[in-house]
């Protein structure tokens, strides 16, 4: 048994509050069938608490404050408003603080059989609700312990859905969320759908998100992170991808104090495939930890991950990627790489690309490289009249227009942009 | 003057590259620097852009009245100065016309100038670039990226077309060129020529030579100006080598 994070005493004190919050959890979401899961989620949270940093998943990662900040947040309320969404042409769910929010969200022309709606909208003992996999971490029995509500996408077999779906999850300050997103597309589905995370003030946010994408189906699904500096951001995105099915997956880290994502793609039918982009902006005393986990169950499938690292001030990125070949898995094309630059001394990153291969004929590649922006460029960019600081911004762009140029609409890569300019503006002195 | 370098002295790394250099360039002249390799023609380029690494550790460098050596290498572009590179940098990610701008409204932000508006900006880009033969597609690249040898050459002056600089300082344009890309640069130089602008070519060959006609041609060897002349100096240059040059100034 590894020695808990947070110490036997410390953790009694906590369980008052965690009983508390999910009997108020339990009261909000009315969905009777989840309540025994729920249940037994908080006492498996109970019984192991915030991952330990002895685990080798955790080893770069300490998750202590977070583990004081929770309960401490979680005997508060939410203070503030939530930020004012612009009109859209995209279906938009809002969820404020955790909870829905009719009206910010905007849904209409829904092709039919199509489902964008929350926790009241999905089928009793829905599986992806109700699994509890054994393998997974405590903070995916937490989110199931507190979910007040939870974003449900469904595509029916064979339907396209044009316009966009834009997941919203906002939060103010003081808020603790456990926000719960399911995505299942049927055969041949197509869809896009981003989720966003936004916030101002301090809040705890503990995100799961569970994708299953039938055969043929394509799915592109990308993440934006932009929680407030001295949020607590972790989350779990885990997508299953039947025969023959796509996902193309954005990852973008751009706030919190701490993020964590763990995304695990598993290609569980002949011919899936999958792209991973991710770009990570770490500053100041920020960290940002990425773990990307690629389970090849079946042959002939694919994958390419390219994550994008800037770290500058003190801040530190992690990045771990593995790819498992299954013996099954014959004809596996897989490519995993990671690169950074460091902008200044004290900017630090640990990255692990990893290959595990099980069955003898596969193409797998992986590699990561850490660097600091070109010298020969920036003097070229300079000798043009391009002042220094502008010019270094330039080249961080040049770095992560890469990932940028992924996105799914020209409207989603120009704000993207922006968001960077003004976080590099920030910073990178 | 222009430009009046004195007894200019630089280190790389502890070793002394130039020796005491002394050049004026008044307004309206173009003067072509030629020497050997390895006689501190391209650090003379570098130290006057401004780059790091180099340690002045005499001399000095007036422009327009001020110390250049003082200014950070975007002052310098800002107030006027230009540099054609020997390898012009590759810069995946950042859009050539992009750059452009940014570079073009810095400079005017320095003289206090409002910035350029997008549909003069686009006429004088595509002026310019119908000028240097260069195709539109070529605009919205990245900065030289996968751009031929003469290409990023033309490139160069094309920048220099669009930031119409006063002092244009280009290192060994020349080299890597076919005949034609040369008359092309040749040409984009010689409809710059102007009567405020001056130019400081430095070279290693003659040729770029007969299609740009120098005012004063000089010869760099370790470090120091040895020889100045007209532009009958290159061609006599061309035709002894530089041995015979050499030899002369070691004996007066």
């Amino acid at each position: 048994m590894l020695k808990p994070l947070l110490p036997k005493t410390v953790m009694n004190k906590h369980e008052t509050i965690y009983r508390e919050a999910q009997a108020q959890a339990i009261a909000a979401n009315g969905a009777g069938w989840l309540h025994d899961t729920q249940s037994e989620a908080l006492e498996r949270f109970l019984e192991q608490g915030f991952p330990p940093a002895k685990l080798e998943n955790w080893r770069y990662t300490d998750l202590s404050a977070m583990a004081v900040a929770t309960p401490e947040l979680l005997g508060q309320s939410a203070s503030g408003s939530a930020a004012e969404l612009p009109e859209t042409a995209n279906h938009r769910l809002l969820f404020v603080n955790g909870r829905f929010d009719a009206t910010g969200s905007q849904i209409k022309d829904l092709p039919e059989g199509v489902v964008l709606g929350t926790l009241a909208d999905a089928e009793a003992n829905s599986e992806l609700l109700v699994a509890d996999p054994e393998a997974a971490s405590s903070l995916r029995a937490l989110n199931t312990a507190l979910l007040n509500d939870a974003a449900i996408i469904h595509i029916p077999d064979n339907t396209v859905l044009d316009k966009l779906v834009h997941v919203v999850f906002s939060n103010t300050a003081g808020a603790t969320v456990f926000p719960r997103l399911v995505v299942m597309l049927g055969k041949n589905a197509h869809a896009t759908v981003i989720e966003h995370h936004v916030g101002s003030g301090a809040a705890v946010s503990n995100v799961i998100t569970d994708i299953v994408c039938a055969d043929g189906a394509q799915l592109s699904y990308q993440k934006l992170q932009e929680e407030d500096g001295d949020t607590y951001h972790v989350a779990a995105q885990t997508i299953r991808l039947q025969k023959d099915a796509r996902c193309d997956v954005v990852n973008i880290d751009l706030g919190a104090k701490l993020a964590r994502n763990d995304l695990r793609i598993e290609f569980a039918g002949s011919g899936a495939e999958a792209a991973a982009n991710g770009l990570f902006l770490v500053d100041g005393e920020r960290h940002v930890d990425n773990h990307v986990h690629l389970e090849h169950q079946a042959p002939h499938t694919g994958n390419r991950v390219h994550y994008a690292g800037v770290i500058s001030d003190k801040a530190r990125g992690v990045f771990n990627g593995m790819i498992h070949v299954h013996q099954a898995a014959q004809k596996t094309d897989a490519a995993l790489y990671n690169k950074n630059v460091l902008l200044t001394k004290g900017a630090e990153i640990n990255t692990k690309p990893e290959l595990e291969i099980y069955a003898d004929d596969v193409k797998c590649a992986h590699g990561s490289t850490t660097g600091q922006l070109d010298a020969n460029s920036l003097f070229y960019l300079r000798a043009r009249g391009v002042p220094e600081l502008e010019a270094r911004n330039m080249l961080v762009h040049a770095f992560a227009i890469e990932v940028i140029q992924k996105l799914a609409s020209d409207g989603l890569r120009e704000y993207v942009q922006a968001s960077v300019e003004k976080r590099l503006s920030g910073s990178n002195g | 003057m222009l430009i009046e370098i004195k007894d200019l002295h630089a280190s790389v790394e502890g070793k002394e590259i130039l020796k005491g250099l002394n050049l004026s360039i008044k307004p309206g002249e173009v003067h072509a620097i030629m020497g050997p390799n390895g006689a501190g023609k391209s650090t003379l380029a570098q130290v006057l852009a401004g780059r790091d690494g180099y340690e002045i550790t005499s001399g000095s460098v007036t422009y327009k009245g001020i110390d250049l050596l003082e200014l950070e290498p975007e002052e310098r572009a800002q107030a006027g100065v230009f540099l054609g590179f020997q390898y012009p940098v590759e810069i995946p990610g950042v859009n050539n016309v992009y750059l452009l701008k940014a570079a073009l409204n810095a400079r005017r932000k320095a003289n206090d100038e409002p910035e350029v508006d997008a549909v003069s900006f686009m006429r004088i880009v595509k002026e310019k670039a119908a000028l240097m033969e260069m195709d539109q597609s070529f605009l919205n690249r990245s900065v030289n990226e996968g751009f031929s040898g003469g290409e990023k050459k033309r490139n160069e002056i094309f920048q220099m077309a669009i930031l119409e600089p006063q002092l244009a300082i280009l290192d060994e344009t020349d080299s890597g060129l076919d005949i034609d890309a040369l008359k092309t640069v040749a040409n984009g130089v010689n409809k710059q020529r102007s009567e405020e602008r001056s130019f400081l070519l430095i070279t290693h060959y003659q040729r770029l030579l007969d299609y740009i006609e120098p005012d004063y041609v000089h010869v760099l060897a370790d470090g120091k100006i040895i020889h100045s002349g007209d532009k009958s100096l290159a061609l006599k240059l061309e035709a002894e080598g530089y041995d015979t040059i050499l030899a002369e100034a070691a004996a007066s």
